[in-house]
């Protein structure tokens, strides 16, 4: 009786090593989900794995991006932005914006590991359909880090990803505007159903 | 006189004035010989052509084919299918005109590093569908099954259909990159 229990232990310890092993093996996809409620009623689904987007990036050649990194247009003299985030990773989970109109809540925030931006705009609502506007964007703090980890007047978009990459499943963007709704997550399916 | 002799003989057996077994037995045995060398030739040549065949059958599914499918979905609409095998293309490559290169060359060649990217990846990607759209007049879908890449467009008039293997993605980019450095 022991010797079973012993044997039905390993076998469970093995099973979840080999889910756990799988799981860590799997590659991970960025999703992009849109549906829209109006007109043709088109709905958008793009699935590329990230290591795809890894690998690609570097070789693009275009106007602002280059080896993967984007250069950020416009006067960014006055903004440092690794400061700033040198600022964001030594605070506690805290509020950094916060816009309260009658119609338009803006919220910025620490949370954990994750950079949340809330947006509920009630303007859209009277005007469009049966919702209100919202924006919820959630970014792991390690990929805002590997954003701006390039130059001064630079995104690095490759290192984003390898940081995406290695963070696992994680949602990303959701908006909803009541005529359109647009998902953007991270996870190790090959489909966005 | 003998070459004669013999052939008055052979018009005679032919038109059965003469019995067949007064030909003499070395005419015979050559005419036997010369038949048997003639149908070792056939068979040879089958099987050289037979051997073609299965040798260029095999490079075509080892290197795999270019499908397209255009169907026009009127009433009595033309439905074009073609399958290339894709080996032809790398070749007919070198047949692209000198100012056609020269005309495209600024435009194709820095997206080639790009191009040669997206194929390694693409080869150790999992298989799935990488872009869907779908409305009510059109559908478009790319996707990779196993070493191809699958496009299907449907704008409600005309509906395409577009697969190819991947590594001709990458064997192309390297022979743009190399033909248009060298002309």
């Amino acid at each position: 009786m022991k010797l079973n229990r012993v044997m039905l232990a390993g076998l469970t310890a093995a099973l979840f090593g080999t889910a756990v092993l799988q799981a860590a093996g799997a590659d991970q996809w960025i999703h992009i989900k849109v549906d829209s409620k109006v007109g043709d009623e088109e709905r958008v689904r793009v699935n590329v794995p990230l290591s795809f987007a890894e690998k690609i990036l570097p070789a693009i050649q275009a106007d602002c991006l280059h080896n993967g990194k984007v250069r950020i247009e416009g006067n960014m003299d006055s903004v440092d932005l690794h400061a700033l985030m040198d600022a964001i990773r030594s605070t506690g989970d805290s509020e950094f914006v916060t816009v309260e109109s009658k119609h338009e809540h803006v919220r910025v925030a620490k949370q954990g590991a994750y950079m949340l931006i809330k947006v509920r705009d009630e303007d859209s609502w009277s005007k469009k359909a049966d919702k209100a506007e919202t924006v919820d964007v959630k970014v792991p703090l390690s990929v805002v880090e590997a954003l701006l980890s390039g130059g001064k007047h630079e995104l690095d978009l490759a290192a984003a990803v390898r940081a995406l990459r290695a963070q696992g499943d994680t949602e990303l963007v959701t908006v909803n505007d009541g005529e359109e709704t647009v998902h953007i997550w991270v996870d190790s399916q090959n489909t966005s159903e | 006189m003998a070459t004669n002799a013999e052939s008055i003989r052979n018009v005679a057996i032919f038109a059965g004035a003469a019995p067949r077994s007064v030909a003499p037995p070395d005419v015979a045995r050559a005419q036997v010989g010369s038949r048997a060398q003639l149908a070792l030739f056939w068979k040879t040549t089958l099987l050289v052509v037979a051997s073609l065949a299965a040798l260029g059958a095999l490079v075509v599914a080892s290197t795999g084919v270019i499908w397209v499918s255009i169907q026009e979905k009127q009433p009595g609409g033309t439905h074009l299918r073609l399958a290339v095998p894709a080996i032809l293309v790398p070749l007919g490559l070198r047949f692209v005109p000198r100012h056609v290169w020269r005309e495209q060359a600024p435009q194709v060649q820095p997206w080639m590093p790009v191009v040669k990217a997206a194929a390694d990846e693409l080869r150790k990607c999992p298989d799935g569908t990488f872009v869907e759209v779908r409305s009510r007049s059109e559908y478009v879908n790319i996707a990779k099954h196993g070493g191809e890449m699958v496009v299907d467009v449907d704008d409600g008039g005309d509906a395409v259909h577009f697969s190819f293997p991947i590594y001709l993605l990458g064997s192309v980019a390297h022979q743009i990159e190399a033909d248009g450095s060298k002309r």
